[in-house]
């Protein structure tokens, strides 16, 4: 199998405060359509990270 | 005693969502019916899902039920009916045709009394509306177990903040699970609706979060049993909700979840993988792309190996694969995925001689989504695969006429990757003329000319 080397990936700290942004900004009844919310949650966790070293 | 019984029985007869319970408690069920009734019907106007509670606990017969009167399975028969309303009442609380027509379940079958755990799960979503409170205010003074922490908040008649909620579920996993069991079961029962789905999934989210950070300031050792203990817990919701491929919603909010629990957690890849067959296993067409989204991430956070069979089958049928990987990978790492996936397909063709994965990785390659490094490895996974398939997998050399023309093209290739083939072809020391016999075609000349 190749694994590609120099493979450091590390858990993404999000800090709490901003998901808590996120939701806190209208209450459930009045949240945007849930493919809104994985799009805004996904970049907060996947934003692309600048220094990939994922080969 | 007579006069005592008679007082509570008052006093429970003016508990209401909508009048002061003075004026409640001079209310005959005959005049109620008719204000709920009207409730009722305006609900069936808005949606004919309500239209056969009208034969039940809205029928004119009702009028005359008594609890207290029932046997058990009679009860039981009702609460069931009241839990289905219920769960289908739920997108509507903030309409007060859905308050008139709570207001008859409480006040004729007292659901306030016998069913205060399924209503207040049905609340819950709009635990920051005045309504929240005023059902606060008509519950039992002793709350369920799993909702004794709403106590102040009924005592003082406020309405609970979200961060109470989070903080309740992220500490409490009884009240995590009764949320989600709420969430799940509405769904199973096609009950669902889109208030309730971001609701879960925003407090899940927070309270997985916030659970993981816990963890992480613990021993390592404790960590691992930890993450063992939260795997139990969320595992089982995140599996059922993944595959639930009737309710769209539900899956998006779980794949938000997953991001959320694989990218802040440190998973062991065998975890990883699982929740990747398990995204594949349930998406539809319309949830294919938050899906790739999520297995995109989540391929990220496992080590760079090959897609399991699941995952490369359930890749395989998507139509225009790479195209997408292009457009995700603009806002998201997408190159493990695809490499995982080329690494893969070129297995496949080995193991079993199928050579229709060799387009896709070809596209992948063309459409540059691989970095250097991960596209000299799969160059050099097509030129082993070049040695190694053999007649007992490919007995009529089509796979290895399909992986000539691949490695032709590639060879060919303008840029970065004419260049990486030919910089594989001689880091790895490769026999150019047994290939080239291998595959009964000429490749030299072209990679001389692509070197020039």
């Amino acid at each position: 199998e190749n694994d590609v080397e120099g493979d450091g990936v590390y858990p993404v700290v999000v800090a709490p405060q901003k998901l808590a942004e996120l939701f806190n900004a209208a209450p459930a009844f009045a949240m945007p359509p849930i493919e809104d919310m994985f799009n805004q949650v996904t970049k907060l966790f996947s934003s692309k990270p600048a220094t990939t070293i994922t080969a | 005693k007579e006069a005592v019984d008679l007082k509570a029985q008052k006093a429970a007869h003016s508990k209401s969502l909508i009048f002061e319970p003075r004026i409640a408690a001079t209310q005959n069920f005959q005049t109620l019916y008719s204000i709920c009734r009207e409730g009722f019907d305006d609900l069936c106007r808005l949606d004919a899902h309500f239209v056969s509670f009208g034969t039940t606990i809205f029928s004119e017969q009702s009028r005359d039920e008594d609890r207290s009167q029932m046997t058990q399975d009679e009860n039981a028969e009702l609460d069931k009916k009241i839990e289905s309303f219920l769960r289908l009442v739920g997108s509507r609380l903030r309409l007060s045709p859905a308050i008139k027509a709570l207001e008859w379940l409480i006040r004729r079958f007292r659901i306030h009394q016998y069913n205060t755990a399924m209503l207040i799960a049905t609340f819950l979503p709009y635990h920051s509306l005045p309504a929240f409170t005023t059902l606060l205010d008509i519950l039992p003074s002793t709350l369920p177990a799993e909702f004794r922490f709403l106590d102040p908040y009924k005592r003082s008649l406020t309405q609970p903040p979200r961060s109470v909620l989070v903080h309740r579920a992220t500490h409490h996993p009884e009240f995590m699970s009764v949320i989600s069991q709420y969430t799940l079961q509405s769904c199973r029962s096609q009950q669902h609706y889109p208030v309730l789905i971001s609701f879960w999934a925003s407090i899940m989210l927070e309270a997985v979060t916030g659970m993981l950070d816990m963890m992480r300031s613990g021993r390592r050792s404790v960590q691992k049993s930890n993450d063992q203990a939260l795997l139990h817990q969320i595992g089982p919701v995140l599996s059922e909700a993944l595959v639930m491929d009737k309710v769209s919603d539900l899956q998006i909010a779980a794949y938000m979840i997953t991001v959320a629990y694989v990218s802040h957690g440190d998973l062991d890849d065998a975890v990883i993988t699982a929740l990747m067959d398990q995204v594949v296993e349930g998406w539809t067409p319309s949830t294919v792309r938050p899906g790739l989204v999520c297995l995109s991430i989540l391929a990220h956070h496992r080590s760079a190996k090959q897609t399991s069979r699941k995952t490369t089958k359930a890749l395989l049928k998507i139509s225009g694969l790479s195209d997408m990987l292009v457009v995700i990978g603009k806002e998201h790492t997408v190159e493990k995925l695809a490499y995982g996936f080329c690494v893969a397909l070129v297995d496949r063709l080995v193991r079993k001689g199928e050579a229709n994965g060799l387009p896709i990785v070809e596209s992948v390659i063309s459409k540059q989504i691989l970095s250097e490094q991960q596209l000299g490895f799969v160059v050099k996974s097509l030129i082993l695969a070049a040695h190694k398939t053999e007649d007992d997998v490919d007995d009529e050399g089509r796979a290895r006429k399909a992986l000539a023309s691949t490695i032709v093209r590639l060879s060919q290739a303008a840029g970065d990757t004419g260049r990486v083939f030919a910089k594989t072809i001689e880091d790895t020391g490769f026999d150019v003329e047994e290939l080239e016999m291998k595959l009964g075609t000429a490749i030299r000349p072209k990679l001389i000319a692509s070197q020039t």
